[in-house]
């Protein structure tokens, strides 16, 4: 690097440097954006993995109240919380559960089928924590948003014909140009999004960093003190034991707010114990706050709301990035537009390297490696899929597995030109066996909203990935056949 | 809202042609009115979705819209086969692998822990509340960390780069850790 970072013009040293952060994450990165992509969905894919699940948007009081007794007769473990999900979240189940396992609750109030996020659990961890050790890799992925923000600015640096090239796209040829166009032209009109998403990002593993410093400097290493200051604390209560008055808390904030598809769920803190409180967690129309949380205790009196609506503006600021990294808000369109954008910060990570590969002036296994570890990835993604509804294998070590096999497979073909259709229509063939697989697994539920919302778009990509591998082929084959003549 | 929402649709459509027909022009006065409508349609949107949602989806958007334009600009370029390149020569050198895995450690590691101490240092000093210190450092922090980044590994002169990192990182410590914030 030495040599790389040697003197010239600012962007000239700026694509250096560029270059090089890239260059460190392009990889990671590239994990990352993609599966945070997929992962905007991450609800319809819980619902996507049991079908079956009745669905409905409304309940009674009554009916919580049930589930929450035989919830708690049936499993005494100790718990520090007890959980009851409403279709607020924008999953239309009602879910109870405590912090060890969860159930879905029928139209009585009976518990029905434990609730099973295996796959969806596989792809939102990949996405936070690269698979690796939590703390760890929380703090890579966060360095990540980090770095992405030095790219974003030594990117703009490095290009001293931003204006001039703002709606050029030259496509064809090498391949060299169209890939320099598509990085710039996506990264640059991307700007805004990349640097939101690249901040709140960071945010998750960044805050663990800087409470435990705050906590040290200030706070003699309490960290839940400075969690006090940041948001609004427990409320410390002395009374008796005794189940919590679900129903009068309930009726009580009807009264206060518009709980109708608003409210998300209600945690029932330190049960069985003087300090037990119950927490509702509601929605707030316009807002990017998660919600604004309504507390009782247990014979159901308010006690007030933790104030993330209205309250401190760092704390609301704070309480504002899960919904704004996640896409979280207004429903549908905006997820949408979550992974289209998504898609397009994933083709920037993708084309960075591809124009650093083409660019250089000699060729090794990365040139067959890099192809087969992006277009790999979707299908070790679809496979895990098939593997763990076909014969429950785990979705982590089969994607890992296949990654691999993949890597391997290009190394034997050896020819950049075959990776890409080989790889499309391995994809197409995969999505095709998991559409049999799931339609064998689940029967007539397979036609249901729940699943059709995740297997239509996916039955697309395939076929996508046919049309494109064939187009592929088809220049491949063009290309060749002058130079043979 | 739906109805507002079509309509900030349609001017952020505008908007992007009205920027695109300026940079077509080459004319300071359309790419201004061009850039006016981008400005206008974000409004728009903070009209039909209010103020937070309004400005996170208005200032997306142009990112998709701009698309159109530059599909009618996309240029074909003549089908050529890829230069066959000779094979890449690897060299074992420990002290470049040494070089550069030092460079990593001090951007990811090194620099997370300098940017936290100047960042926590430099919060704590501001007049507002302890939540607005804390929201304030966590969020411009990975902005700090990426222009250090990036300032470091332009420079031909790292040395200055660390002495002054390590020791405004020092300074902050000192303050943090030291007593001297009472």
């Amino acid at each position: 690097m030495a040599k790389s970072v040697s003197a010239g013009s600012l962007a000239k040293r700026s694509l250096q440097s560029h270059t090089w952060l890239g260059l460190v994450i392009s990889a990671v990165m590239f994990l990352i954006c993609l599966s945070g992509t997929i992962a905007v969905l991450h609800k319809e894919f819980e619902r996507w993995e049991q079908p079956n699940i009745p669905e409905t948007t409304s309940y009674t009081i009554e009916q919580v109240e049930r589930a929450y007794t035989r919830f708690t007769e049936q499993f005494s473990d100790d718990t520090h919380h007890y959980y009851f999900v409403f279709p607020g979240t924008g999953i239309p189940r009602l879910v109870m559960e405590d912090d060890h396992r969860a159930h879905f609750v029928d139209d009585q109030g009976r518990l029905i089928e434990q609730e099973n996020v295996t796959w969806a659990r596989m792809l939102v961890d990949l996405h936070l924590y690269l698979h690796l050790p939590h703390s760890f890799g929380m703090i890579l992925v966060s360095a990540c948003g980090a770095l992405l923000c030095a790219l974003i600015v030594s990117g703009l640096m490095a290009h001293p014909r931003i204006i001039k090239d703002a709606f050029k796209f030259r496509y064809g040829g090498d391949g060299l140009k169209e890939n320099i166009d598509l990085h710039n032209r996506l990264s640059v009109w991307g700007t805004p999004f990349h640097l939101m998403i690249a901040i709140t990002g960071a945010y998750f593993g960044l805050a663990g960093v800087f409470v435990t410093i705050i906590a040290q400097a200030f706070y003699d290493g309490d960290t839940q003190a400075v969690y006090d200051r940041a948001f609004t604390p427990e409320p410390e209560l002395v009374q008796e034991i005794a189940p919590p008055d679900i129903g009068a808390a309930m009726r009580d904030l009807k009264d206060r707010v518009n709980t109708e598809s608003n409210l998300l769920f209600f945690t029932v803190h330190e049960p069985h114990t003087p300090q037990q409180f119950l927490e509702f967690f509601v929605k707030t129309p316009e807002r990017l706050i998660y919600s604004e949380n309504y507390r009782y205790d247990s014979a159901g009196n308010y006690l007030g709301k933790a104030g993330y609506s209205d309250g401190d503006g760092g704390m609301q600021t704070l309480y504002s990035v899960f919904r704004i990294h996640f896409g979280d808000f207004i429903g549908m369109p905006v997820k949408i537009l979550y992974i289209v954008l998504g898609m397009m910060l994933t083709v920037v990570s993708a084309t960075g390297m591809n124009i650093w590969l083409k660019k250089r002036q000699t060729r090794d296994a990365l040139n067959l490696l890099w192809p087969a570890f992006v277009w790999g990835t979707p299908v070790a993604l679809v496979a895990s899929a098939l593997g763990y509804f076909a014969v429950a294998l785990s979705p982590t070590l089969l994607f890992w597995v296949v990654l691999v096999l993949l890597a391997g497979l290009a190394l034997r073909l050896n020819s950049e030109a075959r990776i890409l259709p080989v790889y499309k229509r391995l994809l197409a063939a995969v999505i095709a066996l998991f559409w049999l697989v799931y339609l064998v697994r689940f029967g007539t539920a397979a036609f249901s909203v729940a699943a059709l919302q995740i297997n239509v778009p996916l039955l697309a990509v395939a076929v996508w990935a046919m049309w494109s591998a064939r187009r592929n082929k088809r220049k491949v084959m063009q290309v060749a056949a002058p130079s043979a003549s | 809202m739906i109805l507002g929402s079509i309509l900030a649709l349609i001017g952020s459509a505008v908007a992007a042609g009205g920027v695109y027909m300026g940079w077509r022009n080459s004319s300071v006065v359309y790419a201004w009115l061009g850039w006016l409508a981008v400005a206008g349609s974000v409004y728009c949107w903070y009209l039909a979705l209010g103020v937070e949602y309004g400005l996170t989806i208005g200032l997306s958007l142009p990112a998709l819209t701009v698309w159109a334009a530059i599909a009618v600009e996309a240029n074909p370029q003549r089908q050529t086969s890829e230069r066959v390149k000779p094979a890449h020569q690897w060299q074992f050198a420990p002290g470049q692998i040494a070089r550069q895995t030092g460079h990593i450690l001090y951007v990811l590691p090194g620099q997370m822990v300098i940017c936290a101490l100047i960042m926590i240092a430099v919060v704590y000093q501001m007049p507002v509340s302890e939540p607005k210190q804390m929201a304030t450092g966590v969020l411009v922090m990975p902005v700090l960390w990426g222009l250090l980044a990036y300032w470091y590994v332009m420079s031909s002169r790292k040395w200055l780069h660390i002495v002054l990192s390590v020791g405004a990182a020092a300074l902050a410590g000192l303050w943090l850790f030291g007593g001297a914030h009472g």
